[in-house]
């Protein structure tokens, strides 16, 4: 799992998920250029004092590349078919501000804040076990996946059809599936979840000043990046 | 008589056959890359897809599952850097799948097939956005050429939409009876539904 090094400098789940909401706004009313960079940089800085040294240098490289991506096509008189394929780093830019948030917010949370957070939000057990479940199950479906590809291949068998080696592969993950979700569901049982009282957590939400910092933060760069170009 | 409420063993369902389904979403959203191929993918998510979800709805049947296992794709595409509209968008669809699901009591194969057709239009609102924030959208592409950008506002209305939607309600009509085939042929034999 992620180490962080200092819980006091790691925002709570729902203020990142806060800020992943705001910074979607951001989509379908533009703010100004310059704050959009200055949004990057937060959330870099926030990165760098968690101690993901990698993921800092790794977002500004890559909002840095996209920045010039519009200008760089203006200059070449491309061909049409070449112009789409460019119109792909468009969008990407388009939501690259929410997207870097949340991922943010992937990376430095652990399953066991996000529940606990959830908990305090009083969002009911209809969805915050769901939830649970996938974080749990998305590393095992990739596990089932490769292994049902070996077998196959142990056994020499091969087709070229797409139709059929969809059919191949769905049907037994399907199965599995279903399998693991029953074993998922024995096992939370045996673990008394369905007990109605009150439950205790590992992981306590606590809120910081750097919650506080980096709401406000993001909140004022946004409202301001709005007024900006009104 | 059967307990209409969920359980633990539904809700661990419903967050298991979520991610398979988003999983499904993704891989085929990677079709995406040739921009124009963006009009046909609600109804191809629908035929690839309908497996899954038909799978889904025999296993739990009882209200709101299929409420909640709509909710969580779009939740987590909003965290993977898509707007509000998204999910206000699949908020409106999935309570309209809902009821048409109540109608049938949750088991008709009919009333599955209609809702899941319905369920199938919540991609669609990744494209409204587009359409939404279409301002934005053409003002960056600008410097690519005036040609492309006409293509552009001639792509994308609320006419072509309607049309997208058309799309995906038959792709999710033909996803669910491929998921019958399947259901008939392995599941039921297996003894998993």
């Amino acid at each position: 799992m992620y180490y962080i090094n200092d819980k006091r400098l790691n925002p709570n789940p729902i203020t990142k998920f806060f800020v992943v909401v705001l910074l979607g706004f951001t989509v379908v009313h533009s703010i100004n250029q310059y704050l959009e960079v200055a949004v990057v940089l937060a959330i870099s800085i926030m990165y760098l004092i968690n101690g993901f040294r990698r993921e800092a240098i790794k977002n500004i490289l890559v909002f840095g590349v996209l920045f010039f991506v519009p200008s760089f096509s203006a200059l070449a008189k491309l061909p049409i078919f070449i112009m789409m394929m460019l119109s792909l780093p468009a969008i990407c830019r388009m939501f690259y501000l929410p997207f870097a948030a949340g991922k943010f917010m992937i990376k430095t949370s652990d399953v066991g804040s996000i529940i606990s957070s959830m908990d305090a939000l009083k969002i009911p057990k209809e969805v915050s076990v769901p939830i649970a479940v996938m974080f749990r199950f998305f590393p095992s479906f990739a596990e089932e996946k490769n292994n049902i590809m070996m077998a196959m291949r142990i056994r020499g068998i091969e087709t070229k059809n797409p139709v059929k080696y969809l059919e191949y592969i769905a049907v037994p993950l399907l199965i599995i599936s279903s399998n693991i979700a029953d074993d998922i569901a024995k096992a939370a049982e045996t673990k008394c979840i369905a007990n109605p009282v009150k439950k205790t957590r590992y992981i306590k939400v606590k809120i910081h000043l750097i919650d506080f910092i980096y709401a406000f933060t993001m909140t004022i760069i946004v409202v301001g990046g709005l007024i900006c170009l009104r | 008589m059967k307990e209409k409420k969920l359980k633990i063993k539904d809700l661990v369902t419903i967050g298991v056959f979520a991610v398979i389904y988003f999983v499904v979403t993704f891989a085929v959203g990677m079709i995406g890359v040739i921009p124009i191929l963006f009009l046909i993918y609600p109804t191809i998510l629908g035929i690839v897809s309908g497996t899954v979800v038909m799978l889904f709805m025999a296993k739990v049947q009882k209200p709101w599952a299929l409420f909640i296992f709509g909710m969580l794709s779009p939740l987590i595409m909003l965290v993977g850097g898509h707007t509000y509209v998204i999910l206000l968008h699949a908020f409106a669809v999935m309570i309209i799948a809902e009821l048409i699901r109540r109608i049938g009591h949750y088991n008709s194969f009919k009333y599955n097939m209609l809702s899941f057709a319905i369920f199938n239009t919540w991609i669609c609102g990744s494209l409204m956005q587009m359409l939404w924030a279409r301002e934005k959208y053409i003002e960056l592409s600008m410097m690519m050429g005036k040609e492309y950008v006409d293509i552009l506002i001639k792509l994308i209305t609320y006419q072509h939409m309607a049309l997208v939607y058309l799309g995906a309600i038959i792709g999710g009509l033909i996803g669910a009876n491929i998921g019958r085939i399947l259901l008939k042929k392995h599941f039921i034999k297996a003894g998993i539904v």
